[in-house]
């Protein structure tokens, strides 16, 4: 049955699917945040749970939303078609054959830019800006310490989505926003006790500090990004080719 | 519900030093404030504004010099890892002056480690190319070639003095480098190296190794090379380009 021949007739759980479904393109339930959970929808429209479960289900299978084991049901976002490549660009990379990658947010909150980031951002000094500060590891062997800095209006609604489900990346891709050229920069530096420990290494020990900033299609800056990583668990890759003089359409 | 974080005494005066160091438009060379009137118009106390001098004076921003003061450091010389640019070319562009200094050339033979890279026999003979890279009279980084004797006869003719190596290659042999990867990690300087580099023994540097290839793909140059962390960052820029092809994309993190 279409969403088109769905009326007050039809099936509560189809009803349900088309008003889920209409919240999600509305906006009312952003991509990457979670939908209400199935008893609550079961008290909002007095159905049965089952029927709440059959209406998801349906969603699920035509991948608006995605659920997760404890966690909730997300609404995944737009179907965007993974068709550009990339050039160019450092890739970190390290062994991750048959190693397990986790990371662990240890700051995810909201800052007044400050007249430095205002800068990097290309926003006011007073704009608010997401700071995220996580740790990655492989295997449980932390690799990298990175602070990320996102401004309000990039992504409203970062706050609320839990980035131990989704990439940034991939938030990007929700939202529509296309990461489309990114300056970087490597160098050699030492970090603070504090960062160190986080790191499991001593704070003589050199690390790599790779700087990104990103922007989006229409030049917009969405992004500062700082990654300390520690030499001896990774190396910077990069390719490059004699054509990336010349200027592309 | 988003919590609202605090950003921390010494966090803030790092930004507030960086933001006056553009704002007052300051160069290379010229002077801060004192540390006391710093920390009056900042309204700092001391130790906070010491320990964020201290993190820019590490991380290569400014030069504290006991008794003269507190200096905008001289910047680190960029290198794009991603064009094709000699050092040469990249130095002149930054208004730099670049002078290289031949340490060695000589022959050797293929190893295993060679033989793989540049697909020949055992044994297949190499040039071997070192050179030392002075950017503005500060020695920065020791590059070593490795490329095939029989692709590049007579190549002691050349002065690496003063000529590009991927210039001679192009020009002189008509084998010109359009593909490479280079792969960048850590390491430390050997003793050997520290009195080439101007440099303590034991200082963090950048280790680099490269591979440079012609249009068909085959090895030019194998190059590995050692530079200076304080004088040295590297750049790269990421673009995105619609070619049809799904790709998978991370944040400067790619998996093996």
């Amino acid at each position: 049955m279409t969403e088109k021949s769905v009326g007050y007739r039809s099936p509560l759980y189809l009803q349900l699917r088309e008003v889920i479904r209409g919240k999600i393109e509305s906006g009312e339930y952003p991509p990457g945040t979670c939908i209400p959970s199935e008893s609550a929808l079961s008290k909002i429209y007095g159905i049965h749970r089952l029927s709440v479960r059959s209406a998801i289900s349906a969603l699920e299978y035509e991948g608006l939303l995605r659920s997760v084991q404890g966690k909730g049901v997300f609404v995944i976002g737009g179907k965007d078609e993974r068709d550009l490549e990339t050039i160019g660009g450092f890739k970190q990379t390290m062994q991750m054959l048959g190693r397990t990658p986790s990371t662990k947010v240890i700051i995810k909150a909201l800052r007044p830019a400050g007249p430095c980031y205002a800068q990097s951002l290309g926003v006011e000094a007073e704009a608010l800006v997401n700071y995220i500060k996580r740790v990655c590891y492989s295997d449980g062997d932390a690799y990298s310490l990175e602070e990320i800095y996102i401004p309000q209006s990039v992504i409203p609604t970062l706050p609320d989505i839990d980035l131990g489900l989704f990439s940034i990346y991939e938030i990007y891709e929700f939202y529509g926003i296309q990461v489309t050229r990114v300056d970087q920069s490597l160098e050699v530096t030492q970090l603070d006790p504090i960062e160190a420990r986080l790191l499991d290494i001593d704070p003589s020990s050199p690390v790599l500090k790779f700087q990104s900033v990103s922007c989006d299609q229409n030049g917009r800056i969405i992004e500062y990004a700082r990654t300390y990583t520690r030499g001896d668990r990774c190396s910077f890759n990069v390719h490059y080719s004699e054509d990336r003089n010349s200027k592309r359409v | 519900m988003a919590q609202e974080y605090k950003v921390r005494p010494r966090e803030a005066a790092l930004e507030t030093i960086v933001a006056y160091i553009a704002a007052q438009n300051l160069q290379p060379g010229d002077r801060l404030p004192a540390e006391r009137e710093m920390c009056q118009m900042w309204s700092l106390n001391r130790s906070t504004l010491r320990s964020a001098l201290s993190r820019l004076e590490r991380d290569g921003v400014l030069d504290i010099r006991q008794g003269a003061g507190i200096f905008v450091a001289r910047p680190k010389f960029r290198r794009n890892l991603q064009n094709l640019k000699s050092f040469t070319e990249e130095s002149g562009c930054q208004g730099l002056r670049l002078e290289n200094r031949v340490l060695s050339l000589s022959q050797i033979e293929c190893d295993k480690h060679f033989s793989r890279r540049f697909q020949v026999m055992l044994g297949t003979p190499l040039w071997r190319l070192s050179r030392l890279r002075i950017i503005d009279g500060c020695p920065v980084a020791i590059e070593t070639s490795f490329f095939r004797r029989d692709r590049f006869p007579e190549i002691s003719r050349f002065d690496f003095g003063q000529d590009s190596l991927f210039r001679v290659f192009a020009v002189e042999y008509h084998a010109k480098p359009v593909f490479g990867d280079e792969r960048v990690s850590i390491t430390k300087i050997t003793t050997e190296e520290a009195d080439l580099l101007d440099t303590p023994d034991g200082s963090p540097a950048f280790w680099i190794v490269s591979q440079t290839r012609d249009g068909q793909g085959e090895l030019l140059e194998y190059c590995r090379t050692v530079a200076r962390a304080d004088r040295l960052i590297l750049t790269s820029v990421l673009e995105r380009r619609e070619l049809g092809e799904a790709a998978e994309r991370e944040r400067g993190h790619g998996v093996v």
